[in-house]
């Protein structure tokens, strides 16, 4: 990811106003660069809060059809100019470079000031340049709107590890708070977290068996997580890109503070302590009801050993969880959410059965560009776990 | 059911015309005709002219090591049988056809290879039409997928007597690679130009008159039929070393 801090000119602008940003978000035509981002684009905000709790910043995100290509773009007014600078990159190769764009005053930049902007086709347009890895923005890239973005169904577009694996290069490790942070960047609802219980029966984030230099920097430590306390870990081990391993708490912290992500899909791996897990959820979800924040926290059930530990709860019936195994045992589980693998197709019946039970049907992990055009014409999930979230909310936002 | 088709006729003909080229026109110009075609030795990987039927066989064992971007923790190697033969055709041809087994997923490949010699050097080029199956019907699986798959090749041996040594260079293509979900249907081309895959190939006697292969071949791919129901999505060119042990039978 190219770097792309100081900007001199973004320092000088004020700050969007909400209605600014409500009014940008759509789907665009691309005009040009269409050889690189596709023929259209969605644009979505999302925000990330500092961790003092009080410096909030918004960022656009351009989400492109091609290669699961996106933007992350920040920007401000300059009198009725709309400046944007940010990067690009596709997530399936190693494409990248620094963007940026400006919506000149007849563009549509004098229309955003207004209390009540109605914007239609054509009355915006986007008109900028990018580059190459670090090199300075040399192509013409120009955006005009074309409508808005879909809403009519809710959908949850979930990111796999936080947001998204290690090896697809992202800035940041995957089961980390940074992750955390950044995946609304990448067009996320929600995030599936993987747990694990260490030896002092600390419930952290991570997902493999061993500790292994595809997750962590080398460290001399050997074996699983499970052999090691909390206190280790914090020693001796950090992510990929130098992050701690975090709790689960620390997770949930970040999502329900710090992002507007509205879903957590905890994936348990077999060492979990669920009545550990239970009392944690029940915690951070009665918290986002007082503060009218949408919040779900849902304890996944991947196998049936856990199955059966989940039936010990006391309150497990009341208790919000995914299911991934049958439907049979979403049932006995009272499980929200059937979770069924992407690779068994739509299961369109199977869907609407679960759907006429008052359940949700979340898919994982489905990342193939094709499938996921097909699942989102022809099946009837509620949502999607994936790793290229670009992906999944440039075809679900440009729905018709 | 609906597939998303591309259009492959454009990229199939200008395959087709660099074979022809290759096969047709440089070894001409490279080594001219070359030795008179025998039984020749019992190898399937260093080029000798055949004389028309004559044929070698070969059946052992082919394992792939799959990249940890895409298997992650999960370092499974499953060995393929792999079955090889060479039969002589006219002038300076032969067939060389492969199959590898591994019950769930198989693939088998057949092409043409021409052969000039000089002394102990040789030289071939051959380009060969793979079709790949698989299925899986199982733990949250109802997939299955085939593919066709191209390899035009080149090769260039040394004979020193009692070792044959090959240097293989292929060009990995995929014509076609279709995936079945359930009852959804997905075609696609993304990956006809898939990657390059060079080997390194002994083959000498082991134990009185039997022969043995022993290679590895270095895959830079962005595909590897092997991993088809991994569903990669990476656009990127990922290390596949495979081991190669056949007994010439």
């Amino acid at each position: 990811m190219p770097e792309t801090s100081n900007d001199v000119l973004l320092s000088e602008t004020r700050r969007f106003t909400p209605t600014m940003r409500s009014s940008i978000e759509g789907v665009y035509r691309v005009l040009e660069g269409n050889d690189v981002f596709g023929d259209i684009v969605a644009m979505k905000w999302s925000y990330s809060v500092a961790e003092n709790l009080t410096d909030t910043t918004f960022a656009l995100s351009v989400f492109s059809g091609r290669d699961v290509g996106y933007f992350v773009l920040q920007g401000g007014t300059l009198d009725s100019v709309f400046i944007f600078r940010g990067y690009w990159r596709k997530m399936v190769n190693t494409e990248t470079g620094i963007a940026q764009f400006a919506i000149g005053s007849k563009n549509g930049g004098r229309r955003l000031f207004q209390v009540t902007p109605v914007i239609g086709k054509d009355s915006i347009v986007f008109t900028g340049s990018f580059g190459s890895g670090q090199g300075l923005p040399d192509r013409q890239v120009a955006f005009a709107y074309e409508r808005p973005l879909y809403k009519a169904k809710r959908f949850e577009i979930l990111g796999h590890r936080c947001g998204g694996r290690t090896s697809d290069m992202l800035p940041v490790s995957e089961n980390s708070v940074a992750m955390v942070l950044f995946s609304p960047q990448l067009g996320l609802t929600g995030i599936e977290v993987d747990v694990r219980i260490t030896k002092d029966g600390v419930p952290i984030l991570y997902h493999d068996n061993q500790i292994n230099l595809r997750e962590t920097q080398k460290s001399g430590l050997v074996g699983t997580i499970e052999e090691y306390t909390y206190a280790q870990l914090q020693a001796f081990v950090r992510l990929i890109h130098g992050e701690r391993i975090p709790t689960l708490q620390e997770a949930l912290h970040a999502a329900l503070y710090r992002t507007p992500t509205r879903f957590v899909y905890v994936d348990n791996k077999n060492s979990s302590n669920l009545a550990l897990e239970r009392s944690i959820q029940k915690a951070y979800m009665d918290t986002a009801a007082a503060l009218g924040r949408e919040f779900e926290i849902l304890i996944g059930i991947p196998t049936e050993d856990l199955l059966n530990q989940f039936l010990t709860l006391p309150d497990y019936a009341s208790a919000p969880s995914l299911c991934e195994l049958s439907m049979d045992d979403t049932r006995k589980m009272g499980a929200i959410v059937w979770a069924p693998r992407w690779t068994e197709g739509t299961q369109l019946s199977n869907v609407a059965t679960m759907h006429a039970e008052g359940r949700r049907v979340v898919t994982w992990t489905l990342d193939v560009a094709g499938y996921v055009q097909e699942y989102l014409a022809q099946g009837d999930f509620d949502g999607i776990l994936t790793n290229y979230s670009p992906m999944v909310a440039f075809y679900h936002y440009t729905r018709q | 059911m609906q597939a998303h088709q591309i259009d492959l006729r454009g990229n199939v003909l200008r395959h087709v015309a660099i074979g022809l080229l290759l096969l047709g026109i440089t070894p001409a110009i490279v080594f001219g005709q070359g030795e008179a075609a025998g039984q020749g030795k019992p190898l399937l990987f260093h080029p000798q002219r055949l004389a028309p039927g004559a044929r070698w066989t070969s059946a052992g064992l082919t394992s792939v090591a799959p990249p940890p971007e895409i298997t992650e923790e999960f370092q499974v190697r499953w060995p393929a049988f792999d079955y090889h033969t060479l039969y002589g055709l006219p002038s300076g041809f032969s067939l060389d056809g492969r199959a590898a087994v591994q019950v769930l997923q198989n693939r088998i490949s057949v092409g043409p290879k021409w052969v000039s010699t000089l002394g102990p050097v040789s030289f071939s080029l051959g380009w060969d039409i793979a079709y790949w199956f698989g299925f899986l019907k199982v733990g949250g699986f109802d997939s299955k997928a085939h593919g066709w798959e191209g390899n035009p090749n080149i090769s260039f041996g040394y004979d020193f007597g009692n070792v044959a040594a090959t240097f293989k260079t292929e060009v990995l293509s995929n014509y076609s690679f279709v995936s079945y979900q359930g009852d959804l249907e997905l075609s696609s081309t993304a990956k006809f130009y898939s990657g390059i895959a060079f080997s390194f190939i002994l083959e000498q006697p082991f134990w009185k008159d039997q022969y043995l292969t022993l290679g590895f071949r270095a895959m830079y791919t962005k595909f590897y039929w092997e991993t088809w129901s991994l569903f990669s999505t990476f656009d990127r060119y990922l290390f596949y070393p495979e081991i190669i042990v056949g007994f010439i039978l």
